[in-house]
């Protein structure tokens, strides 16, 4: 099974409320809107963003080129792009990452669109762990890990730019997740 | 400082009953020595070696290219070489990764090869973390680590290319905070 024939063929997914979809250079400014908002990005290993230029950049440097691991989300009501998922994978396994628009935050729309992915991790691409870390303060994010079923397994050193940075590590395995969870793709 | 002069300066090193050096293509056959056993080879990421070539392979493919990172334990009574140790620099942190000939086995030997490395990481090379991690199937590696002062952290997954599957394995770390609390 080729990982990246299965990744290209899911470019586009749909939960109830988000629609995850690629990126275009045209969303810049919504990208800028939550990149460029220090209480999104301080609990996390990137920096604020604060043009649209470099908003630009980041879409053409980085979004495009790994489309396939990366997937904007668009909220389908206010049909606003307002935040992205990654999932890194890695032989058998992928860790997941992910920004949200701080207004979008606090309605379990970062759980949703990481079920959907994790679905797809475990269903689709066949993988055997699922993992995520934060920093040990980011209780948000380990919320969401919690409430997709992820287990903190301890304490990592991750290596962010020039430094080793403590964080808790989250995992989902296969078998966990295939003992009762309802999903997406059935 | 410049991090490989740093190694550059200390490819030697000298502890109660062992010396450490850089690992030469003529050290094959005692490598061979242990890395044709399966019990050896059964927790490391490397598949047992069939031949004194695949030992060859192996120095000229990996302990060459990254000599300044790796050093042979050799016992000094002896003079024989009775395993490999190294310090994966990674930025400010490193991992350890060593294995030792099965006859050397529950003598102490690698937690004295290991805290002198530990040792030079946070006097010489100034890293701020070391960590290692071994099989959690395996919890009597744990022990090297617990001796060298270091806690253990919690469990990750690690994929093992000759497995071709992720292992859980248990983490442990040290920080120079720790050490340094330690020493005094």
């Amino acid at each position: 099974m080729s990982q990246n024939k299965v990744l290209a063929e899911n470019e586009y997914l749909e939960s109830e409320r988000l629609i995850l979809r690629k990126f275009r250079l045209t969303d810049a400014a919504d990208l800028l809107d939550y990149w460029g908002d220090e209480r999104v990005v301080r609990q996390t290993g990137t920096s604020v963003k604060s043009s649209l230029e470099s908003a630009k950049k980041l879409i053409a440097d980085w979004m495009i080129p790994e489309q396939l691991i990366i997937w904007a989300l668009e909220e389908k009501e206010a049909h606003k792009l307002i935040g992205h998922i990654e999932l890194h994978i890695e032989n058998d396994q992928a860790e997941l990452g992910w920004l949200l628009n701080y207004d979008f935050w606090g309605r379990g729309l970062m759980p949703e669109a990481a079920s959907c992915l994790r679905d797809f991790a475990f269903k689709k691409l066949k993988l055997t762990v699922l993992t995520a870390s934060c920093f040990p303060e980011n209780g948000k994010s380990k919320r969401v890990m919690e409430k997709i079923g992820m287990e903190k397994l301890g304490q990592i050193y991750v290596t962010i730019k020039t430094r080793a940075i403590l964080s808790d590590y989250y995992a989902l395995t296969k078998e966990d997740y295939f003992n009762g969870h309802e999903c997406c793709f059935s | 400082m410049d991090m490989n002069v740093v190694l550059a300066e200390h490819q030697y090193f000298e502890t109660k009953r062992l010396t450490l050096r850089k690992i030469e293509l003529t050290d094959s056959k005692a490598i061979y020595e242990y890395a044709r056993d399966p019990e050896v080879v059964r927790y490391v990421t490397f598949e047992a070696h069939d031949s004194l070539e695949r030992t060859k392979e192996g120095i000229a493919n990996y302990f060459l290219p990254n000599r300044l990172s790796t050093w042979a334990i050799v016992d000094k009574m002896s003079k024989k070489l009775i395993g490999t140790i190294d310090l994966r620099v990674t930025a400010d942190s490193a991992s350890f990764g060593w294995i030792l000939n099965k006859q050397y086995w529950g003598r102490g030997l690698m937690p004295e090869a290991a805290s002198c490395l530990r040792d030079f990481a946070f006097n010489d090379l100034k890293l701020t973390v070391l960590t290692a991690d071994h099989f959690a199937d395996n919890p009597k590696s744990g022990c090297v680590m617990q001796k060298i002062g270091m806690k253990k952290m919690g469990q990750l997954w690690i994929y093992v290319a000759k497995l071709e599957q992720s292992v859980l394995c248990d983490y442990w770390a040290l920080t120079k905070a720790e050490y340094e609390n330690k020493a005094r």
